[in-house]
């Protein structure tokens, strides 16, 4: 028993996970929002980095897509969350939410992503309502095999945020999208999504195909929102 | 024809970390009518707490249902043996229902709920002298190395099922999620080599030609080392294949002719 024997197969890896920023960056996000999301987002890099690094069995990568007149990668390459950065959104335009979320459907083809991916996760952050198709866009990403597999989660910037919006784009009628009216629940809940989410969605146990009704990961409870001065809401 | 099997079932790095048990499963039987060899993957889940025990359930209800089948069918001609594999799936979803009904012991009142805690997958393989006979339920792999080295799947593979998806035993239409293939050795050769794995080895490797490649590579290694030394080496292979791969739990089962079974003969 003595000699070497070659583990049979070619090269082993870590399963990726793809976790997309969609950031609203249409005028009504200047100012103190936009500014706030920033900083929220770069807040959430270590944590998600920790936890990403808590499972060496995923590989996480991430993008950002960006909208207002239109919508463009923020960050284009699948970048490895440990070299992931941010760089400043700046806001200016209208909200082309339904482009955004088309952008991002080209990249949940079973082509650019293979079968043995974890489920990718999708972050839609916005203040306003869509002003272009929304439903396009959004049947377009269903559409995908990992669209519709993805793990989706909505947050409004204040209280003019189509919350409605963000709900059908969940698709889960057991998660609820998160409004921020504030500077610090904006903080929280990117940081509830780059951290707990991230989590459960790199770990997901099987789930029935028959009897799933939450989603393919079940996603723990967000954060309550904080008791905070009228002054301070957005 | 003798069979030698090899296999070996090992815990997943992630439940490792996440103080889990295995929730996979594996079983052989042998005598002189048939081989069976089967695995199972419980679901892990919190909807599937009990899943290992379901697994272990489930490959035990297939060892005995596949072993009755071979028996019952002896000496029966091809149709026969179509008609009789076509009630397999129906039989073996009764008799893991029952089965669990037996482990719970009342402790879950509602049906569903039960037979949900328990969820497990199931492939199995049963080879006699006339036929094999191939099924699945849910993830995981089935292949066959034939001698001239081609490497097949004989089931369908399940469409749509893709990120942690499956199908499943406990699912109220377990039964036609099932799929099943019966080969008759006077149309195709026999097999060179079974290969039944849970989804977790597929899953580690980079993408399906080096998962490919394993089958292949166990299979030569078995030829020139001999199956008591790969054997040996499986459970170190299959935590080495969890750490860098999935994280999953990991079981890789093989059945071949004996006679490959020593080294260089």
């Amino acid at each position: 028993m003595t000699d070497i024997i070659k583990r049979p197969g070619g090269a082993m890896a870590n399963r990726p996970l793809h976790f997309f920023w969609l950031a609203d960056c249409s005028g009504s996000m200047y100012g103190e929002k936009i500014e706030q999301l920033n900083y929220a987002i770069r807040n959430a890099i270590k944590p998600m980095q920790d936890v990403a690094a808590d499972n060496p069995n995923a590989q996480v990568m991430v993008r950002a897509i960006k909208f207002s007149t239109g919508a463009q990668w923020h960050i284009a390459q699948a970048t490895p969350v440990e070299d992931f950065k941010w760089d400043n959104l700046t806001a200016n335009g209208v909200t082309d939410m339904g482009l955004a979320l088309q952008l991002a459907a080209e990249q949940l083809d079973v082509t650019q992503m293979p079968e043995r991916c974890l489920p990718p996760v999708l972050v839609l952050v916005s203040d306003g309502q869509p002003t272009d198709d929304f439903n396009d866009g959004l049947n377009t990403l269903m559409n995908k095999p990992w669209g519709r597999k993805s793990v989706r989660i909505g947050i409004g910037i204040g209280q003019d945020a189509d919350l409605e919006v963000l709900q059908k784009f969940i698709g889960n009628p057991e998660i609820r999208p998160l409004q921020a009216n504030n500077a610090e629940d904006l903080v929280k809940y990117i940081r509830w999504a780059s951290t707990v989410v991230l989590q459960a969605a790199s770990a997901p146990a099987s789930q029935v195909k028959d009897q799933i009704s939450s989603g393919v990961v079940p996603i723990p409870q967000a954060p309550p929102a904080s008791d905070i001065d009228t002054d301070d809401v957005w | 024809m003798n069979w030698h099997i090899i296999g070996e079932t090992v815990r997943g790095a992630s439940h490792k970390r996440s103080d889990k048990p295995n929730q996979d499963a594996w079983a052989f039987s042998q005598n002189d009518t048939c081989t069976v060899l089967a695995v199972a993957d419980g679901h892990g889940s919190s909807k599937h707490t009990h899943s290992e025990i379901g697994a272990q359930l489930a490959v035990q209800v297939a060892l005995t249902l596949l072993n009755d089948f071979a028996h019952a069918n002896k000496g029966e001609d091809s149709r026969q043996i179509k008609q009789a594999a076509d009630y397999l799936p129906s039989q073996i979803v009764q008799a893991w229902r029952a089965a669990v009904d037996n482990a719970d012991n009342g402790e879950t009142e509602n049906p569903k709920d039960r037979y949900s805690l328990y969820g497990s997958t199931l492939i199995a393989a049963l080879i006699s002298t006339e036929y094999v006979l191939y099924l699945q339920i849910g993830d995981g792999d089935l292949l066959v190395l034939t001698d001239d080295g081609q490497l097949q799947h004989p089931l369908p593979k399940n469409i749509g099922l893709i990120a942690n998806e499956t199908f499943s035993l406990c699912e109220a239409k377990a039964i036609y999620h099932f799929e099943l293939a019966l080969q008759f050795f006077n149309h195709k050769p026999t097999p060179a080599l079974i290969f039944l794995a849970t989804d977790g080895y597929a899953n580690s490797f980079t993408d399906q030609t080096d998962f490919h490649q394993a089958v292949e590579d166990f299979q030569q290694q078995i030829v020139t080392h001999g199956a008591d030394k790969i054997q040996y080496c499986l459970a170190d292979w299959l935590d080495e294949t969890s750490e860098q791969g999935s994280g999953d739990d990991v079981t890789v089962t093989m059945m071949f002719p004996s006679a490959v079974q020593q080294p260089g003969e």
